[in-house]
């Protein structure tokens, strides 16, 4: 299994599955959750450089703030150039 | 025969488009009960039938994260209206059906709206609707809210469901061995009665998933003895099943979602190039991105200001050595435009009941109250509508969230959200419009901090006040600007200072939010639904911190105009009285002039009428001259400027805070923060100056 980073570190245009959310906050938990970013589910990263991360899922964006970010743990799904 | 259909759906999926389609001009505004959230209610007519449309709030889920939630599951289950119709977008499917999910669960009276057709054709994507409603287990219907396609088929399905012709079954999901775990939790909520109205299996459910607004329902009937059960049940399931329940009852859903997307869903190959794509590129660029949105900003700001008031092109011009042009500008925007009829309005109705032989007070009520009072409230209407214009068109085109998220860096500091730094940039305008569309923002207690912040900006007519004083006391050109951009940064500082100490005292527990925001596809917004949303919130602005303005405009004018002998002069006037009782508190600041403390009155009201009042108390014309006839000497114009530019803005700010917050110790507080950091900073500067210079 390759080596699990935070979703704050994943560089753009990288595709990466999600594999644990330690978002703390119920709240934020289970918004995280229901826009679709449960464990398993795949994103692409499309913009990541100061301030929220952005994602793209099935089509739909969705920025996220670096502090939930960095609770979230991902690993590449393929290399797509950037991982180092 | 009557019927009630409430219109549920995620953000962004088309939801107000369609009811603003469905009703047309038969809408009104208003809020629910005991909230600040805005509702939304219209009616149509179809085949004799009456049908009552209700707008719920914008939600993701009916859970109980935010209070939008709570109102939209409230709204269901208590009022049961006869059909729920859940609005989801062909474009992003898997997401937008989540709620339809959730409303399918918990209701069966449900009619499937698949918004958005026209823009899934585009992009070479298909929804088998047949079979999507066979899955489901409810009608559905295919429609274009924007192209006014497929409503008569919405609308004759929504009548099918609620004459009974067509019954949709609630959808049941298997959650996975969840329920084991809710059995007991279901037994100990049949003795309570605050959840009855709920199918107590939904119920049961979302209290396992978490839900603070059930829990504290049952806390406050009595029945605390199941919370304790639930918290049992919870860590049950992270140890049997290794994962907290939330998080199995939601990939349970998307599970099922997922099944019935792939089995919907055909997509051809997208030849057209993705405008969300491009825009993207452009404005989530990490260096890029922030200017171009900043300078979209600041034109906005630019256009709306420049057309209602004259501000800033009138500022430049002057600047720039054409005063003719800046002057011109001023006179026929709109405000300039209004208050010239007002003008004429007002001296011709004075002769005209001079003529009928009226009183001099009514006349001087009329003339000098009355209609200037009205005046002062048009004037705000062009600019609180053309801000609704703007921030409808951002939000409709997908604009505002990439704004948010770009913004969110720096708001963040400051406690708030990206999406504060738009309100807060308009009261460099206006503070009533930055207050007024504080209501944009997400939670209320960024509404809070967002409007007990604003009024510290300095606005057009603070800036005026301090233009003419500048002008009147320093004859170095260099040390005017810097006296301006001063106040400016003190202002900005203050915002710092005071967000952090607000969020100690003020609101505690307040965490800044972190963003979880969705960016939706860009699109052409809809230009009826902008005309509808800006006309409503310029009506509401009329009806409710219009009458308030009036009333105090009127106030303020009988305070100038009468004194205890009748009608006075203004230094013999109830206005002169107070200010000279306010002398005391004024000389502490270093201004005992009761001129000065009659001028600071007048600019409670408004900081339009403080020079005003200054040229009537000294009896000369020129403003200028006549506030350099005040003879202050430097460290007097550095302590007034300074209070001048901090205390209450005006009442129309404070009308729009109480009719936007309805708390009236949270007015207080603003009045009285301001009154008390206005008096220190003028105090501290004029001693401090005093010992410098």
């Amino acid at each position: 299994m390759a080596s699990l980073i935070p979703l704050s570190n994943a560089p753009p245009g990288a595709t990466v599955r999600v594999v644990r959310v330690e978002v703390r906050g119920r709240g934020a938990y289970r918004r995280l959750l229901e826009l679709g970013v449960y464990p398993g589910a795949v994103l692409r990263v499309v913009s990541n450089s100061l301030g929220p991360v952005i994602v793209e899922r099935g089509g739909a964006r969705l920025a996220i703030g670096r502090r939930h970010a960095y609770r979230i743990l991902v690993e590449p799904v393929e290399v797509t150039g950037g991982w180092r | 025969m009557e019927v009630t259909v409430a219109l549920a759906g995620a953000p962004n999926v088309g939801k107000s488009t369609l009811f603003n389609m469905l009703v047309g001009e038969r809408r009104h505004v208003g809020n629910w009960p005991g909230k600040t959230v805005e509702k939304y209610e219209g009616e149509l007519e179809h085949h004799g039938v009456k049908i009552r449309v209700v707008d719920l709030p914008g939600t993701y889920s009916l859970g109980a994260i935010s209070e939008e939630e709570v109102i939209a599951r409230e709204y269901i289950v208590r009022e049961k209206p006869d059909v729920v119709v859940v609005v989801t977008s062909a474009i992003e499917l898997e997401r937008t059906l989540y709620l339809a999910v959730q409303v399918l669960e918990l209701y069966d009276r449900v009619v499937v709206a698949v918004n958005k057709m026209d823009a899934a054709r585009r992009r070479g994507i298909h929804v088998n609707v047949p079979k999507l409603s066979k899955l489901l287990g409810a009608p559905a219907v295919a429609i274009s809210a924007i192209e006014g396609e497929g409503l008569h088929r919405l609308v004759e399905l929504v009548l099918d469901v609620a004459q009974g012709r067509i019954r949709a079954s609630r959808l049941r999901l298997d959650y996975d061995g969840l329920p084991y775990f809710t059995r007991n939790i279901v037994e100990k909520l049949g003795q309570c009665h605050s959840l009855s109205g709920y199918p107590l299996e939904w119920a049961a459910m979302r209290l396992l998933e978490g839900d603070p607004a059930f829990e504290k329902s049952l806390l406050d009937e009595g029945c605390g003895d199941v919370l304790g059960e639930i918290e049992e049940a919870r860590k049950s399931v992270e140890r049997k099943l290794g994962s907290p329940p939330e998080l199995i009852a939601v990939s349970a859903r998307y599970e099922f979602i997922q099944r019935v997307v792939s089995a919907v869903l055909e997509k051809a190959s997208v030849a057209e190039p993705e405008l969300t794509e491009t825009l993207d590129n452009i404005f989530l660029h990490p260096h890029v991105g922030p200017l171009a949105a900043l300078s979209l900003m600041l034109f906005l700001l630019l256009v709306i200001f420049s057309i209602n008031t004259g501000f800033p092109l009138n500022f430049i011009f002057d600047y720039m050595g054409m005063p003719g042009v800046a002057s011109m500008i001023e006179e026929n925007s709109l405000a300039g435009l209004l208050s010239k009829f007002f003008d004429l309005l007002s001296s011709a109705t004075a002769s005209w009941l001079a003529a009928l032989g009226a009183p001099s007070f009514l006349i001087s009520l009329v003339a000098d109250g009355v209609i200037p009072g009205v005046g002062s409230v048009l004037s705000f209407l062009p600019l609180i509508f053309m801000v609704f214009v703007a921030f409808s068109v951002l939000e409709d085109s997908g604009l505002m969230a990439r704004f948010a998220v770009l913004g969110h860096r720096f708001a963040h500091r400051i406690g708030l959200t990206g999406k504060a730094l738009l309100p807060l940039l308009l009261g460099i305008g206006c503070n009533v419009p930055a207050i007024v569309g504080a209501r944009i923002l997400e939670s209320d207690e960024e509404k809070l901090l967002t409007s007990l912040l604003a009024p510290l900006i300095p606005c057009q007519a603070r800036l005026v006040v301090i233009l003419v004083f500048v002008s009147a006391f320093f004859s170095n050109p260099l040390l005017q600007a810097l006296m301006v951009v001063f106040l400016y940064l003190y202002s900005g500082l203050l915002i710092v200072l005071l967000s952090l100490l607000f969020r100690r005292i003020l609101l505690k527990g307040y965490e800044p939010p972190e963003i979880i925001i969705e960016l939706p596809p860009y699109h052409k917004p809809s230009l009826r639904v902008v005309w509808w949303y800006a006309w409503d919130h310029t009506v509401h602005f009329l009806k409710k911190a219009g009458t308030v303005i009036l009333a105090l405009s009127v106030i303020m004018w009988y305070l100038v105009a009468y004194g205890p002998g009748g009608a006075a002069t203004v230094e013999e006037s109830y206005a002169a009285i107070l200010g000279r009782l306010l002398v005391p508190v004024t000389s502490l600041m270093g201004l005992p002039d009761w001129r000065v403390a009659l001028a600071f009155e007048a600019g409670f009201v408004a900081k339009e009428g403080l020079v005003e009042t200054i040229v009537l108390a000294t009896g000369i014309n020129n403003p200028v001259a006549a506030v350099r006839s005040l003879g202050l000497t430097i460290p007097q114009v550095v302590s007034f400027l300074i209070a001048m530019n901090l205390y209450t803005p005006c009442v129309a700010t404070l009308a729009a805070f109480y009719e936007e917050i309805r708390k009236a110790k949270y007015l207080l507080f603003l009045v009285l923060y301001e009154m008390v950091v206005a008096f220190i900073s003028a105090a501290a500067a004029y001693y401090a100056a005093s010992f410098f210079l």
